[in-house]
C-alpha cells in the first residue's frame, strides 16, 4: 500500500495516507502538547512585554492596547486549558487553530484601531511590529500542521492588507509593511515546512524500527523482547484489576529430530506454520502471540471475564489441535506429524511479596510445559493452583 | 547514522523506550521521561543512557554529540540550502527596493554594505554546502557568515540612519528568527549569533532614535528573539530525542534480545557487506557454525532459566573470539550461533576453531547430563581462500555440514570443511 517512492511523495506534500496521517496526527499531537503549553508561554510574555512597552511609549494608545488584551488573553487561557485536558484532546488541533485565529486577528484589529482612532497629530499609532512577530511565532505553536497554519496567516494577511489600505495614515509606509508581511510568512512558512517534513520522517523511521526491534525476524511473531514488556505490563494490569491471566506456552515435539531429518529450510518453514496458527488464536485486542526461542512459542490471553476465563482450557486444547491439524508430516516422530506440547498457567496474578511476576508465570507454564512433554508430548497440561 | 554505535553491544531494554515519545519534549513541561522502568534493568548502551540522563542542556558526551552533529548536517542540509537561497532572494529584492525607493547618498551606503558583507556571507554559505574542502567546517563557516549577516543588517540600518533615512528595522526580526531555522545551525550557535546583533543593535538605536522607539524598538528585537529562540529550542530537543529513540529502536531490531549478539536478519546483511569486501581485496574469509551440545538436556535438568544463562555465557565467550571490526557473531536461532572471521591472521583454519571450542570448555559452567560434565560446543568451520571463486551461500552450507560432521564425531571438537567442492549442503537438505 504504502510504497517507498509513494511514501517519500506523501512525506514532500505534508500528507500520508488514510490510517499513517491519523496515526501521524496522534503522535504529533502528544509530542507536541508540552511545545504548545511552552508557546502559550511565551506568548503571554510577548503580549505582555509588547502591552507595557506600548503603553510606555504611546500612551495615547491605551484604547487599542486593550482591544487586544481583550480577546488576546482570553484565547491564552483556552489553548492553555486544552491543551491541560486530556478530554479535550480530541479538539485540540481545532481549538489551536481558532484560537491562533483569532489572536493574530485581534493584532491586526488593534492597529487598525489606532489608526483610526488616535488623534492623528500625535502620532502615537501602536506599531505594526507585534504582529510581524505573533506571524512569526504563530507558525511554531505545535499540535496543528503547516496547511492549517498557512490558511490562518492567508486570512490574517489579507485582514492586514484591507487595513493598511483602507486606514493607514502614512501611505507610504503600506509597501514595506505588506512588503515585511509577506517575507516573514514566506520564511517562516519554509522553516515550518522543514521542521514539519523532519517530523514526519521521525515518525515513519520510528515506527518501521520498532516493528523491526519488536519482531521475530523468521516467524513475524512478536519477539521474545517485546512479549517480556507485554507480559509485565499484563501481569500488573491483571493483578489491579483481579482478572484472568493466562500464559500458554507451546514447544513443538521432536524439532531436533524434525530438522536433522529434512534440512533447517524445512524446519524453518514449519515454525512459520506453527507461527500462523499461533496468531490466529490471539483473537482479543491485548491478546499476544509471540516466538519464546527455537522451536518455542507463547500465547498470551487476557481474559476479563469470567465466562473468557473459563474459556482458556478449551483455548489451549484448541491451539493444540489445530497444529496436529496442519497435518506436516515428520517421518522421525512417533506420531507421524507435527505436534506440540502445550503448558498453560491461569490464574488472577496475586500481589504482594510472594505475588506472581512476569518471571514466574512463565515458569509455571514452562513447567506444565515439562510435564506436558513427559506425558507423552502432543497434549496440553495445566499448572495447579497452588 | 549510527556513526558512533559499537558493533557489538549490550541489547537495550525495550521499557527504556516507554516514554520516549513524550520524552520528545523536556520534562519540565509535565511530560517527564524518567527512564520509566521500576525493575531497574541495567541499560548499559549508552544511547539508553543519554536517554535516562536527559539532555536539557542540549549537549551529549563527547562521541555521541559528534555523532548526533554528523547526523544532523546530513538530514538538515537541504533544508540548510533553501534557507540561505531564500535569503539570498530577499536581500537582492531588498537592495531593488532601496534602489529605486532610497535617495542616491542614502541607497549608496546601504548597498555597499549589502554587497561587502550581506551578500557574500550568504554565498560562502551557500558555497561551504556544495564544495567538500569549506564543507568540512560547515558550522564553522556558517556561525561566521551568521555574525556577517546579523551586523550587516545592523550596519545598513545604521548608514540609513546616520544619513537621516528613518529605514524601516524590521529586516533585523526577520534576520534574528531566521537563523535560528535555517538548519545544521544550533539553538546555542542561534542564541550566540541574536545575542552579537542585538548588542550591536543597542548603540544604534541609542544615537539615532528618540526615547520612545528606543525602547519599543529595542524590545521588539528582543522579543522576536526570544520567541524564536524558545521553538528552536523545542526543535532541538526534539531532534536529539529523536536522534536517541531512533538508534536505540535501530540496536534493538539488529541485535537478539538474549544474547546481545547480531541477530540473523542483521548477520544476513552485515555478512554480505563483509563478504563483498573481502572478494574486492582478495582476503581470506571464515566462517565458522557452532551449536551448543545436548542443549536440550541442559534446559531439561536446568529449566529454561538456566538454559538461558549459558547462551548468554557462550554467546560472550564467542564475541570475544571475534573482536576486530569486521569480524561478525550472531545468534542464528536456537542454539546455534555463527562466526565470521574477516581476512584472519592465522592460516590454520583448525586452530581457530579449537579456539573458540576451548573458550567455551573453559566457561567450565557444569552439565550433569553431559558425557563432558561441562557446556560444550561443536564447532563447523569453513575457508574462503583468496584466488579461489566466491560463494558465500556455499561457504555457510560447508561450515554446515562440517558442524553436522563435528556432531557425528562424537561432539566438542572444531571439524574443518573439505576444500573441494563435494561436501554436502546445509543439514543434508532434500
Amino acid at each position: 500500500m504504502n510504497a517507498p517512492a509513494a511514501l517519500a511523495t506523501q512525506l514532500r506534500w505534508l500528507k500520508f495516507d488514510g490510517e499513517l496521517e491519523r496515526s501521524f496526527r496522534r503522535y504529533r499531537l502528544r509530542a507536541d502538547l508540552p511545545r504548545l503549553r511552552q508557546a502559550i508561554a511565551i506568548a503571554a510574555l510577548l503580549l505582555l512585554g509588547y502591552g507595557l512597552v506600548e503603553r510606555l511609549c504611546f500612551p495615547l494608545a491605551a484604547d487599542s492596547i486593550l482591544l487586544r488584551n481583550v480577546w488576546c488573553w482570553p484565547m491564552l487561557a483556552v489553548g492553555g486549558l486544552a491543551s491541560l485536558r486530556p478530554s479535550a484532546h480530541h479538539r485540540l488541533a481545532l481549538v489551536v487553530t481558532v484560537g491562533l485565529l483569532v489572536f493574530e486577528l485581534a493584532c491586526v484589529a488593534a492597529i487598525a484601531h489606532s489608526w483610526v482612532a488616535a488623534p492623528s497629530a500625535s502620532g502615537q499609532f501602536l506599531p505594526y511590529e507585534s504582529l510581524l512577530v505573533m506571524v512569526l511565532f504563530g507558525y511554531f505553536v505545535g499540535c496543528i500542521g503547516l496547511r492549517p497554519t498557512i490558511a490562518v496567516n492567508a486570512v490574517v494577511l489579507l485582514a492586514f492588507m484591507v487595513a493598511e489600505l483602507n486606514w493607514q495614515p502614512a501611505a507610504e509606509q503600506r509597501v514595506n509593511h505588506i512588503f515585511f508581511m509577506l517575507a516573514a510568512n514566506l520564511i517562516a512558512a519554509a522553516s515550518s515546512y522543514f521542521a514539519e517534513k523532519a517530523s514526519r520522517a521521525t515518525f515513519l523511521a520510528t515506527n518501521q524500527l520498532r516493528e523491526l526491534a519488536e519482531q521475530d525476524g523468521l516467524t513475524g511473531l512478536n519477539n521474545r523482547r517485546s512479549l517480556g514488556a507485554h507480559l509485565q505490563r499484563l501481569t500488573r494490569l491483571a493483578a489491579r484489576e483481579r482478572v484472568t491471566l493466562a500464559v500458554i506456552m507451546v514447544d513443538v515435539d521432536h524439532f531436533k529430530r524434525y530438522n536433522d531429518h529434512y534440512g533447517h529450510a524445512a524446519g524453518d518453514e514449519v515454525l512459520r506454520k506453527v507461527a500462523a496458527v499461533l496468531r490466529s488464536h490471539a483473537r482479543a485486542p491485548l491478546d499476544m502471540s509471540a516466538r519464546y526461542g527455537g522451536e518455542e512459542f507463547v500465547l498470551l490471553c487476557y481474559a476479563p471475564t469470567a465466562a473468557e476465563a473459563a474459556e482458556l482450557r478449551v483455548r489451549a486444547e484448541a491451539l493444540c489441535a489445530d497444529i496436529a491439524a496442519l497435518a506436516l508430516p515428520h517421518a522421525a516422530s512417533p506420531a507421524g506429524i507435527v505436534t506440540a506440547s502445550v503448558g498453560l498457567c491461569r490464574r488472577v496474578p496475586r500481589v504482594g511479596a510472594r505475588g506472581d511476576t512476569a518471571e514466574t508465570m512463565l515458569a509455571h507454564a514452562d513447567a506444565a510445559l515439562y510435564a506436558a512433554k513427559h506425558g507423552g508430548r502432543g497434549r496440553v497440561v495445566e499448572s495447579p493452583e497452588d | 547514522m549510527l556513526s558512533g554505535m559499537p558493533a557489538q553491544s549490550v541489547p537495550p531494554d525495550i521499557d527504556a523506550l516507554e516514554s520516549a515519545d513524550a520524552a520528545i519534549a523536556p520534562a519540565w513541561f509535565g511530560l517527564g521521561h524518567g527512564n520509566g522502568n521500576g525493575d531497574g534493568s541495567s541499560d548499559t548502551h549508552p544511547y539508553a543512557q543519554a536517554l535516562a540522563r536527559g539532555h536539557r542542556g542540549l549537549r551529549f558526551p563527547p562521541a555521541l554529540e559528534e555523532a548526533f552533529l554528523a547526523d544532523r548536517e546530513e538530514r538538515e542540509i537541504v533544508r540548510l540550502r533553501w534557507s540561505l537561497a531564500i535569503a539570498l532572494v530577499l536581500f537582492m529584492v531588498f537592495t531593488v527596493i532601496e534602489i529605486v525607493e532610497l535617495p542616491p547618498h542614502v541607497s549608496e551606503a546601504t548597498i555597499t554594505v549589502r554587497m561587502a558583507v550581506i551578500i557574500p556571507a550568504l554565498l560562502l554559505g551557500l558555497v561551504a554546502t556544495v564544495w567538500p574542502p569549506l564543507r568540512r567546517h560547515l558550522r564553522g563557516f556558517l556561525v561566521i557568515g551568521g555574525v556577517a549577516v546579523a551586523l550587516g543588517a545592523v550596519g545598513v540600518i545604521a548608514a540609513a540612519w546616520s544619513r537621516g533615512f528613518d529605514l524601516p528595522y524590521e529586516g533585523l526580526l526577520l534576520v534574528a528568527i531566521f537563523l535560528y531555522f535555517i538548519g545544521v545551525l544550533g539553538w546555542r550557535e542561534g542564541v550566540a549569533i541574536n545575542v552579537v546583533q542585538w548588542l550591536a543593535y543597542l548603540p544604534v538605536l541609542a544615537l539615532w532614535e528618540t526615547e520612545a522607539q528606543q525602547i519599543y524598538r529595542g524590545w521588539s528585537l528582543l522579543g522576536a528573539s526570544i520567541a524564536g529562540a524558545a521553538c528552536s529550542y523545542f526543535f532541538e530537543y526534539g531532534a536529539r530525542t529523536a536522534f536517541l529513540t531512533n538508534g536505540l529502536l535501530q540496536s534493538m531490531a539488529e541485535h537478539d534480545g538474549l544474547t546481545g549478539v547480531l541477530n540473523r536478519r542483521a548477520w544476513q546483511k552485515e555478512a554480505s557487506r563483509v563478504v563483498l569486501q573481502a572478494e574486492r581485496q582478495d582476503l581470506a574469509l571464515i566462517v565458522a557454525m557452532i551449536d551448543v551440545d545436548h542443549f536440550k538436556r541442559y534446559n531439561d535438568t536446568y529449566g529454561h532459566a538456566g538454559g538461558d544463562a549459558v547462551l548468554q555465557s557462550v554467546a560472550a565467550a564467542l564475541a570475544g573470539q571475534a573482536r576486530r571490526p569486521l569480524d561478525l557473531v550472531a545468534r542464528w536461532g536456537g542454539e546455534e550461533f555463527v562466526l565470521l572471521w574477516f581476512a584472519p591472521r592465522t592460516d590454520s583454519v583448525e586452530a581457530l576453531g579449537e579456539r573458540a571450542r576451548k573458550a567455551i570448555a573453559d566457561l567450565n559452567i557444569a552439565h550433569t547430563a553431559s558425557e563432558w560434565g561441562c557446556v560444550t560446543v561443536s564447532v563447523g568451520l569453513a575457508l574462503q581462500a583468496p584466488g579461489t571463486p566466491f560463494e558465500p551461500e556455499r561457504l555457510l552450507a560447508r561450515a554446515d555440514a562440517a558442524l553436522y560432521d563435528a556432531k557425528a564425531a562424537g561432539r566438542n571438537r572444531a571439524v574443518v570443511a573439505a576444500d573441494d567442492a563435494t561436501g554436502t549442503p546445509a543439514g543434508g537438505a532434500p
